[in-house]
């Protein structure tokens, strides 16, 4: 099985080299059977990369320790589900499934029918080949994941206990998803830089694949952060990370780059501004890589040192100089289309909202980057940590929330201050009150009455525009609201999908903003039979004691939780200690509901004395940030669904004959 | 303690394997003594708990890894750290003597955010000078000076 995933994979490296000169030569010389052959090799790549991967499966499955990378990240008692998750927990094998599912990719694209198809196909295919091959080639050289071990072992390693976990078995895919799904509309862009033919038409064949690898980043994102919470043990689901920066900055741009994009769509302007943002959003998925691979930050994500980092970073640059002097080769064509912004208007509100997302990824580019500089400089590498992201940022966030509001009452083309505004009163005298009440609860820090009151404030010019919506179609057709607000959605959905979204994160940024201004952490030493009070709850020890489990001793306390003299449930926080003398994992309790999260960590014990140290936090409405995240979703894929029409065309397009291709 | 499989009471006699039992008082020990500090102040200080952590977010305890403060981070070195701050607190010190106080003991890497002086001005400066030059843009572009981003 190995050989066949070794072979596969040399293999691949040739047919991805054939794909690129085919279709990039039949582009420039209009050879059709060139194109042609190019497409074919697409689909032989893609067979490829999936018998290699499937090899590699395979062997992880069966335990094959004949294997390095099986026995670097299995063993005999891990379950199937983290054996298969091993595919994507290490080093190798997360490269080999970029490989394979960018040749996935490539394979759908390179045969989809859409719009422009004949004339940017060939040109897609040879630049998501170009990408393909890198990895390939890394693969076949510097991280082979089908080395052999010079002797068989019994056993492996097994994978890291911090990975086995659920949410872990889907983050780093969703994320993988994300970051590859960004490879298709950079391709599209170069696609659309060769041909000289930067209208809107590579935007709308994309538009479908940028949302579905930026809904894939976010989920990837919201798992990382709810994984983060639920395993590390320390009470935070984010902590400014260099790897966790590193798939924030590529969210960040790729949002400003869906937002632009839909300018582009309406106006037909912010041509090279769209194509510089998805080169550099794809720049970011690679820089990403790097990061985790360089060994030059300290993260708990990042795999290995060695040449690797080397390698992507040379990458990266070839990228960037290669995609931005093809900007410039064709700014002059790009330029001369132009058309101006009115200063009161949506788009201005995009362009703005451009402005601070990518001075935002600037913000944590910077950040992430300056400790690396001053070491470079002075020897020394300086520390910048949280504070200096969250005092960054913050203002940045407000910002960008307010204009989300701002953004959805503003008239395409031109709009007026006075309009705008006497748009936004009703949603401003709605938010006096509910700022009032803030206060009368007792909240006096003026960040936090800002932050709130800009949530009150856009949740309800988003509502009213679903709710003028919907009694504007009552009106019409005399449907009940439920049924008119269906319909309403059902036929605009990307407008009212972009607003649940719009909802979804409000919903976030209350999650970060209650839990992170609000929360409270102490530790304490208890007996069994002691009680001790935290916010509205009183927690008893009932005991501690331990059990055996297939490849570790687990330690448990249980803790009797009480609300109001009612006893309302027990929590188990627990310490695993793994027989393969990996360093204990702590296994956090958590009580959670809309209102708190009641977080306990086993954070120490004296036996002798059978007292144990708890770390306890209450984290106010935190639970919010995935309620936010699961509407997030939602909204995304109502966004996606396509529209009846939609789907007429495609049916028309797929009718043999319908379209004559080279 | 409802669960179906094996289960002893702390000290775990007669436990089969001895090297997990040794693993495990390791550990035991080593919690244990790293945290003794908090054990002997856990009751009856008068400054909360909170109060600590807010100003702990605020420090790199050397050691730790770099994305955590002292009020994450979970080595010896940060319960130090924070049993020294909350000493100071207890002492009456305000958080800039505070400050004062853990640089000159530790150096300015004990800060989790760059200080705006020498070189750490730079960390502080270019984002907002980026942010300036964001908005710089806007103005030029919504005004027609140039077209939209070039394009």
């Amino acid at each position: 099985m190995g050989d066949l995933g070794r072979w596969s994979l040399i293999l691949s490296a040739f047919v991805l080299l054939y794909m690129v000169v085919a279709s990039a030569c039949g582009a420039w010389k209009g050879k059709r059977r060139w194109v042609v052959s190019g497409r074919w090799a697409a689909i032989a790549a893609a067979g490829l990369a999936s018998l290699a991967s499937l090899s590699l499966i395979g062997l992880l499955v069966t335990g094959d320790f004949r294997y390095e990378y099986v026995a670097d990240y299995t063993s005999r008692d891990l379950g199937l589900l983290y054996r298969i998750a091993a595919f994507w927990g290490g080093n190798q094998g997360s490269l080999l499934l970029w490989l394979w599912m960018l040749t996935l990719y490539t394979a759908v694209v390179t045969f989809a029918r859409s719009e422009g198809r004949d004339r940017f196909q060939p040109y897609v295919t040879a630049t998501l080949g170009v990408v393909a091959l890198f990895f390939s080639l890394v693969l076949n050289t510097v991280a082979q994941p089908f080395q052999l071990l010079p002797a068989a072992g019994m056993d492996g390693a097994g994978l890291n206990p911090l990975l086995q976990n659920p949410g872990m078995t889907i983050h780093p895919l969703t994320l993988y998803l994300g970051y590859i799904g960004f490879s298709v509309p950079f391709a599209y862009g170069i696609a659309a830089l060769f041909t000289g033919r930067a209208d809107a038409t590579w935007l709308r064949v994309t538009r479908r694949w940028s949302l579905v690898a930026w809904l894939f980043l976010s989920m990837g994102i919201l798992y990382g952060a709810r994984w983060a919470y639920e395993v590390l043990g320390w009470g935070g689901y984010w902590s400014w990370d260099p790897v966790e920066n590193a798939s924030l900055m590529p969210w960040l741009t790729a949002t400003a780059f869906i937002h632009s994009s839909i300018v582009q769509e309406r106006k037909g302007t912010l041509k090279i501004w769209n194509v510089a943002l998805v080169i550099l959003t794809f720049t970011l998925t690679i820089f990403g890589t790097f990061l985790t691979r360089s060994g030059i930050f300290w993260s708990v994500h990042a795999f290995s040192n060695g040449p690797l980092g080397a390698i992507f970073l040379t990458f990266v640059g070839i990228v960037l100089v290669g995609a931005f002097g093809l900007l410039a080769w064709r700014w002059p064509l790009l330029k001369s289309t132009a058309q101006p912004v009115a200063p009161v208007s949506k788009e201005s509100s995009f362009v703005l909202n451009n402005v601070l997302f990518v001075s935002m990824a600037f913000t944590v580019l910077w950040g992430t980057v300056f400790p690396v500089i001053t070491r470079g400089i002075t020897g020394r590498q300086m520390v910048v940590g949280p504070p200096f992201f969250n005092t960054v940022t913050a203002p940045l966030a407000v910002a960008l929330v307010l204009l989300m509001g701002i953004g959805t009452v503003a008239a395409w083309r031109h709009s007026t201050v006075r309009r705008v505004a006497a748009s936004l009163m009703t949603p401003f005298f709605l938010t006096l009150p509910a700022v009032a009440i803030f206060i009368g609860v007792g909240i006096r820090d003026g960040a936090v009455l800002a932050a709130l009151g800009s949530i009150v404030f856009v949740g309800a010019v988003t509502v009213r525009e679903f709710g003028m919506g919907t009694a504007a179609r009552m009106r019409l057709t005399g449907e009940s609201a439920p049924v008119a607000l269906v319909r309403l959605v059902g036929q605009q959905r990307r407008r009212y999908g972009g607003y649940l979204v719009h909802i979804a994160v409000l919903l976030i940024v209350l999650g970060i903003t209650m839990s992170g201004v609000y929360g409270q952490q102490k530790q304490v030493v208890m007996k069994p039979g002691d009680v001790v009070a935290m916010g509205p709850y009183q927690l008893v020890l009932l005991g501690s004691a331990t059990r055996d489990e297939p490849g570790r001793a687990v330690v448990y306390s249980q803790l009797l939780v009480r609300k109001n003299d009612r006893s309302i449930g027990i929590l188990q926080p627990e310490d695993w200690y793994f027989l393969n003398g990996a360093q204990p994992a702590p296994q956090v309790a958590i009580r959670s509901t809309p209102v708190d999260d009641l977080y306990v960590v086993m954070a120490g014990m004296d036996a002798t004395q059978g007292k144990v140290l708890f770390e306890i936090h209450l984290n106010p409405m935190l639970s919010w940030i995935w309620y936010g995240g699961y509407l997030l979703v939602a909204g995304t894929l109502i966004s996606l669904w396509p529209a009846r029409s939609a789907l007429r065309e495609v049916e028309r397009v797929e009718t043999p004959g319908a379209e004559v291709h080279p | 303690m409802t669960r179906a499989c094996s289960q002893r009471r702390l000290g775990f006699p007669g436990h089969s394997n001895r090297s997990v039992l040794f693993r495990i008082m390791f550990w035991i020990v080593f919690l244990a003594a790293s945290l003794g500090a908090d054990l002997v102040w856990a009751a009856g200080r008068s400054v909360s708990w909170q109060e600590v952590l807010d100003l702990a977010s605020e420090y790199h305890p050397p050691g730790c890894p770099p994305t955590l403060t002292a009020a994450t981070c979970q080595e010896k070195q940060a319960y130090d750290l924070r049993l020294e701050i909350l000493r100071l607190l207890e002492d009456g010190k305000s958080r800039p003597e505070i400050r004062q106080i853990l640089v000159s003991e530790y150096g300015n890497d004990i800060l989790s955010a760059p200080p705006p002086t020498g070189i750490g001005i730079l960390v502080w400066a270019v984002p907002a000078a980026a942010v300036a030059a964001g908005l710089v843009v806007f103005v030029l572009i919504v005004r027609g000076r140039r077209p939209p981003s070039g394009g």
